[in-house]
């Protein structure tokens, strides 16, 4: 392969199929942006209980609640989604065409993590859109720009889940359990939805140890102005360390699943 | 596709081919050249191991035991190159994006081949023209005939001007003019010192096959 071009090719291209194989199905955009609205509301009315000690008040969680479930988007899209589309991709044959192509199934299966993840910024552009409109979000639009790195490294760092959820999927056919689990785990530890702090001290260790955190409590910063426990640069170097030791981690193993795969026969679905 | 490589060693060999599913030996070393320029139809009753050995001829399955090389490639060695040189069509009607045209379909395989931006549309158009699929070019592929989704399959194989074509049942559901299509693109393939592999249950009626071999209990016999 000729380097990074090809690559880009592959992606772009796979990209490409994913946007329209998107809106061939014409409900599907709409469905998600009444999924939104209602999570929204839900929340809105739910941070209207809110008057504890962790918030100024309602509507302080409610921006709280929001930033998460922009992150839970965003997790979804580079964990959950992935082993799902890859095993229709079994059963409808065309993995075996990635395998069989010259770019070969490791860059494509990476290229299919890319539009699930600009369809999850599209989708939390709405609902923070949506929050501001019809919710009185309110946003720190003089902090917004450091959304973008943060989002871009936040993917790169989630990715490598999505990865290593393929390789099972490729090995046992289905990961649909770890899946639910990691989402699940990440949202507790995370502090999607509450701060960290509520955390017994048992398990607080679980918030500094993966990429969730970071990328969350930095999207809060850019999002709503609210304090890092930590400096800008400290999370984002975090946030960027995790990429660096997991992507390869990651497709060493989707590489040996893929190799395994050849030899027991797993890539036949159909 | 490079003619001189295809003169000096064999299209594919594949040596001492053995592949075990449980307890079933599927294949035993079973060996198979084909020369540039020959077309060899493998047939064979159900169930024998034919689809299994074009699997691993294809590099979409690895062998227990046995070396495979297409053009001296060896997939182990060198994946890309190897499977650039591969035309497959797999068993079935399967390997197509559904929601997506013809068109589009081959424009996302001859991405995956890693074919150059600008030889991507002449490319495209042959193929589609070479299995007579021109005027279905803008059409769904879910809304095509199961004889129509065989063409866009076929085109896909042949797209990137493969040294080997391995050909998996290519002939089901096509009609007389589709086999005659067929025809066609082998007789280009072979011209251009290809080769091809055409596996089916009984052996296809193309008179563009140069040699028939069957697979009887896990080898490779000459008919």
């Amino acid at each position: 392969m000729n380097g990074l071009a090809d690559v880009a090719g592959v992606t772009l291209a796979v990209v490409r199929r994913d946007a329209r194989l998107f809106v061939s199905y014409r409900l599907r955009f709409v469905t998600q942006l009444l999924t939104a609205l209602f999570t929204l509301t839900l929340f809105y009315y739910l941070s209207r209980l809110v008057n504890v000690r962790s918030f100024a008040g309602p509507d302080q969680y409610f921006g709280f609640a929001v930033v998460g479930l922009v992150i839970v988007q965003v997790l979804n899209s580079s964990i959950a989604l992935p082993p799902v589309n890859l095993r229709q991709e079994l059963v409808a044959g065309t993995f075996e065409r990635w395998v069989a192509s010259p770019a070969g199934a490791p860059v494509v299966s990476v290229a299919t993590l890319v539009f699930p993840f600009l369809l999850s910024v599209l989708t939390a552009l709405i609902m923070l859109g949506l929050g501001s409109l019809l919710f009185g979000l309110n946003v720190q639009w003089v902090t917004v720009p450091l959304v973008i790195p943060a989002s871009v490294l936040g993917f790169l760092a989630f990715a490598p889940f999505g990865v290593l959820v393929m390789a099972v999927v490729i090995v046992a056919k289905q990961a649909l359990g770890a899946t639910t689990f990691i989402v699940a785990g990440m949202s507790l530890v995370a502090g999607l939805y509450f701060p960290v702090s509520l955390l017994p001290g048992w398990i607080r260790w679980a918030s500094e140890v993966q990429p969730f955190t970071p990328a969350v409590e930095l999207m809060r910063f850019a999002l709503l102005g609210r304090p890092l426990e930590h400096s800008v640069w400290a999370d984002l170097a975090q946030l960027a360390l995790f990429p660096a030791i997991l992507f390869p981690v990651s497709i060493f193993a989707l590489r040996g699943a893929l190799a395994a795969g050849l030899r027991r026969g797993t890539i036949f679905e159909y | 596709m490079e003619a001189h490589d295809a003169a000096r060693v064999p299209t594919l060999h594949a040596a001492g081919i053995s592949k075990r599913w449980g307890e079933n030996r599927v294949l035993d070393d079973a060996e198979l050249s084909i020369a540039g320029g020959e077309v060899v139809a493998l047939v064979g009753k159900n169930g024998v191991g034919k689809t299994t050995l074009l699997r691993i001829a294809a590099g979409v399955l690895a062998p227990d035991v046995g070396r495979i090389r297409v053009l001296g490639l060896d997939p182990a060695a060198d994946r890309r190159e190897f499977q650039r040189r591969i035309g497959y069509l797999s068993a079935g009607s399967v390997g197509l994006w559904a929601r997506l045209t013809a068109e589009q379909n081959l424009e996302l395989w001859a991405a995956f081949a890693l074919l150059r931006r600008a030889r991507r549309r002449t490319a495209i158009a042959a193929s589609l023209e070479l299995f007579g699929l021109s005027e279905l070019a803008r059409q769904r592929v879910d809304r095509m005939s199961m004889g129509q989704r065989q063409r866009v399959r076929l085109a896909m194989a042949f797209l990137h001007d493969p040294a080997l074509v391995i050909l998996d049942e290519p002939a089901n559901s096509l009609d007389e003019d589709a086999l005659e299509l067929i025809g066609n693109a082998l007789e280009g393939l072979v011209a251009r010192g290809g080769g091809a592999l055409w596996c089916a249950p009984v052996p296809p009626d193309a008179p563009q096959v140069t040699r028939l071999c069957a697979l009887e209990a896990g080898r490779v016999v000459a008919r």
